[in-house]
């Protein structure tokens, strides 16, 4: 519900600056790891079945009313809501996780030596994001990889597929990407991204949530590159390719579950390259008022939810 | 100042679109299921209790082969509310014993939460110090459950079970207040 909330506000007050929509996609993350918590602290009478039935706004055991078999019908869908975050949440974890333990040590030690020529650019465009140039590691993959770890400086990590896919001006943009999560620090909230779905893997849609924020991360990172005067259709290019080769239409003829989800990530890379070839976004009035307002409707409507 | 007018009208109207939403989901099942909104469904016999804020007088004898505890408890809110625990089988095949009573004054069950069946005979028999009417009733199914109703002060007793009228009675007589076991 939280998610859905920010995703209407964010529609109805069209909120275009990547900032202030990351901080906004951050509240329904937020819910699961303090609000709910504080709930059960600060208002443990929440949990009895006289609130539930006298105040309650929403009570999910109410949907026990119907049967589905031996099972109330909330019950089974909690059941189900939780195999479902399971599996989101192991679809991405899991392959970066198994990659790692076949590659071994020396892979992540870099068994590569970087191209002269992209050390060339990656120290270009440090100099003009005014950031000092990371570490570079190539990684033997047949998959495109082409992402950044640590902090500023840190470290960019690619695949000769990845470097083959890319024009030099596509490589540029694509290099100041990454640079700009670098200096934003995103790879660490990457990474506390994944700690909290781990903590909360049985819930959908805290990975909903969690997948709005990386997506908010990388506009972040698509409009520092646009700012720094790279041209928008270059970076555009670049992250379709990059998609499109690391997420083969051949390779997505499995389950159904994994072509929904590969169709549902080429309609973000579709929009994403949209956004960026279309009008720069707008500053946002009033944008702590605002997002107050989601922080305290949103409290107040969910104590309600039991 | 018609900024920050036109940025509240927009939340409000989200906000409030999100609390029907919720409100209408939370009504959904009881409009499905014909019961009376408020109708809940405990796993607890506990739970119900502290819902209610009443105890529930439940039989002190149950055949052996019943299984305990509950598999659930439903709550009609009234008033008077009126509850109905579900007792299975031991070996799990199906429900055998609803026990439903209102609280706080007499009142019958909602159909909703013990369906009417076809009856096929009517006698009057005695619970402790109450005359109690045995009703013998054919389910869709084709099985025959008897219900066996009276009323003990201000509450309303059913019990249908699908087994034998002895065991019936003998449980209805465990209840305790003021029947005689």
């Amino acid at each position: 519900m939280a998610t859905l909330v920010v995703e209407a506000l964010l529609r109805a007050w069209r909120v275009n600056d990547p900032a202030w929509r990351l901080r906004f996609r951050l509240v329904p993350v937020a819910v699961p790891i303090l609000l709910v918590p504080s709930f059960f602290v600060l208002a443990p009478w929440r949990t009895g079945a006289r609130f539930a039935s006298s105040s309650a706004l929403f009570a999910g055991e109410r949907w026990n009313l119907l049967r589905v078999g031996p099972a109330g019908a909330g019950d089974l869908v909690l059941v189900l809501a939780a195999g479902l975050g399971a599996w989101l949440f192991l679809r991405d974890a899991l392959p970066p996780l198994v990659d790692r333990l076949r590659q071994g040590p020396a892979a992540a030690a870099g068994a590569w030596l970087a191209p002269p020529a992209l050390r060339v650019v990656v120290e270009r465009q440090a100099r003009r994001l005014a950031l000092p140039p990371p570490a570079i590691r190539v990684v033997a993959s047949r998959w495109p990889a082409f992402f950044a770890e640590g902090h500023a400086p840190g470290e960019l990590v690619v695949s000769p597929p990845a470097l083959e896919a890319l024009s030099p001006p596509e490589l540029d943009a694509a290099v100041a990407h990454e640079l700009a999560h670098l200096r934003y620090g995103d790879p660490r909230w990457g990474y506390a991204l994944i700690a909290v779905r781990a903590v909360n893997f049985f819930n959908p849609a805290l990975h909903w949530a969690a997948r709005a924020v990386v997506d908010e991360i990388e506009r972040r990172a698509d409009q520092a590159v646009v700012e720094a005067g790279h041209a928008p259709d270059a970076l555009a290019s670049a992250i379709v390719k990059l998609f499109d080769r690391s997420h083969p239409e051949s390779a997505a003829s499995g389950p159904l579950l994994e072509r929904l989800a590969r169709r549902v990530r080429r309609v973000g890379v579709e929009r994403r390259r949209e956004r960026l070839v279309t009008a720069p976004p707008s500053r946002l009035s009033h944008g702590w008022l605002r997002l107050a307002l989601v922080a305290c409707g949103l409290t107040t409507m969910l104590y309600f939810v039991v | 100042m018609r900024e920050v007018g036109a940025l509240l009208a927009r939340y409000l109207l989200v906000m409030g679109g999100a609390a029907a939403a919720l409100a209408a989901a939370d009504r959904l099942p009881a409009l499905l299921s014909g019961a009376t909104h408020g109708a809940r469904v405990y796993r607890t016999l506990s739970a119900a209790e502290s819902a209610l804020g009443a105890r529930l007088r439940l039989p002190s004898y149950y055949p052996d082969t019943l299984s305990w505890p509950p598999s659930r408890i439903e709550v009609a809110p009234g008033p008077p509310p009126v509850t109905a625990v579900h007792v299975t089988r031991r070996d799990g095949a199906r429900e055998a014993l609803v026990v439903c009573q209102s609280i706080g004054a007499p009142a019958d069950p909602p159909r909703w939460l013990l369906p009417p069946l076809e009856a096929l005979q009517d006698v009057e028999v005695e619970v402790g110090l109450h005359q109690a009417g045995l009703v013998r009733r054919l389910t869709p199914g084709g099985l025959v459950v008897h219900d066996l109703s009276w009323t003990q002060g201000e509450r309303r007793f059913t019990l249908r079970y699908e087994g034998a009228v002895e065991d019936l009675l003998r449980m209805a007589r465990s209840l305790g207040g003021d029947v005689t076991p």
